[in-house]
């Protein structure tokens, strides 16, 4: 993709790292990383520093990691068994096949 | 009625499953493969254990090879053309007559020694010439055209075979092996299926058919998504709850954080 803003760079290289290590989810990455340059704008018109910001993101960052733990609803036992993997997996092409 | 999505989730797991590895970290998404087949409908598509090409083969008079020996060459076979140009002048009728004959003997032996080592299976990424295919078909070694490179590194991964950019007689490590390879007619397309189930590399491919290109292109990349999030599910089997619901409540909590940070700051 063609892209010429520096800041519209590094979210296509975040993409991109996302396609390579897990092959899907890049819109998510997208929508995620230009709704946290939305919420900064409202922050930076507020007087604050970006560096702030940033260390804001971080320790929200550490944070939703630590929920995430807590939030494990489902896990697959057998990595093996096609009727458990294909659960899991519908949830990741059916909207994908929609037509 | 059963939606699309339901049909190659099922689809995916059973080829997944049936790639992975003895051991799994050793999962790739390279292990799952996708061959599309124009005709037919979206369910029709099915898994095939081991690797597809569509294409028919150059010997039609071979079509199975049980536990084949398998020779990849990247080079066209021919018999080697002169770097210069040369004029051949024939001074009578027998030079005439044998002229050709050195031609049929030199792709003979070429043929000969390939088969000597136990071939009885090849793959070639360039053009074959007649007479090698007459002998090919002589010496009963069944023979596919593979015209892309990246098709032809492809197969060599799966079969753990070299690829020789020179002709002549492989030596039995650069040799490919499989289970089985076998001429296939899937919706009057004809493909050569390589079979092999090895513990270490095990591949499947999910034929997909459907009626036009931009159908199965479309569900190509839907698959390719789904087989990377099994790969995803191998590294770890956890799942949290979709459709941005692990979202809200995290913002929700986060929200909460926020607020406690702001009136301890204050105090």
């Amino acid at each position: 993709m063609e892209v010429q803003h520096p800041a519209a760079k590094l979210i296509v290289l975040a993409a991109k790292m996302q396609e390579s290590e897990c092959g899907d989810g890049t819109n998510f990455v997208v929508t995620l990383a230009g709704e946290l340059l939305n919420q900064a704008e409202g922050l930076l018109r507020m007087g604050l520093h970006p560096i702030q910001v940033v260390s804001g993101y971080e320790q929200a960052l550490k944070k939703a990691i630590e929920f995430l733990e807590s939030h494990i609803y489902y896990q697959v036992k057998d990595i093996r068994n096609v009727d458990e993997v294909t659960k899991c997996l519908k949830s990741s092409i059916s909207p994908k096949l929609q037509e | 009625m059963r939606s699309a999505g339901d049909f190659f989730s099922k689809k995916i797991a059973e080829a997944c499953i049936q790639a992975l590895p003895d051991k799994v970290s050793n999962f790739d998404v390279e292990f799952v493969r996708t061959a599309k087949i124009l005709g037919a409908s979206v369910n029709d598509s099915f898994v095939l254990k081991g690797l597809i090409v569509t294409r028919n083969v150059e010997t039609p008079s071979l079509s199975e090879v049980k536990n084949p020996k398998i020779a990849v060459y990247g080079c066209p076979l021919d018999t080697q053309a002169a770097e210069t140009k040369g004029t051949v002048l024939i001074k009578n009728a027998e030079e005439l007559l044998n002229y050709n004959k050195s031609e049929e003997d030199h792709a003979h032996n070429l043929i000969k020694s390939i088969a000597d080592v136990g071939v009885n299976c090849m793959i070639v990424g360039g053009t074959i010439s007649d007479i090698c295919l007459h002998y090919l078909e002589r010496y009963r070694i069944m023979t596919v055209r593979v015209t892309s490179k990246f098709e032809l590194k492809r197969l060599c991964k799966a079969l753990q075979a070299t690829a020789l950019v020179r002709l002549g007689a492989p030596v039995p490590e650069e040799l490919g092996t499989a289970d089985l390879a076998q001429l296939r007619e899937i919706g009057s397309q004809k493909c050569v299926v390589f079979e092999r189930d090895s513990a270490d590399c095990k591949l499947s491919t999910i034929v997909l058919r459907g009626s036009t290109h931009n159908l199965l292109d479309d569900i190509e990349r839907a698959i390719d998504d789904g087989v990377n999030a099994y790969k995803n599910l191998v590294k770890d089997p956890r799942f949290v709850a979709g459709a941005g619901a692990t979202e809200i409540v995290r913002n929700f909590l986060l929200r909460k954080i926020d607020l406690f940070l702001a009136i301890s700051k204050r105090t």
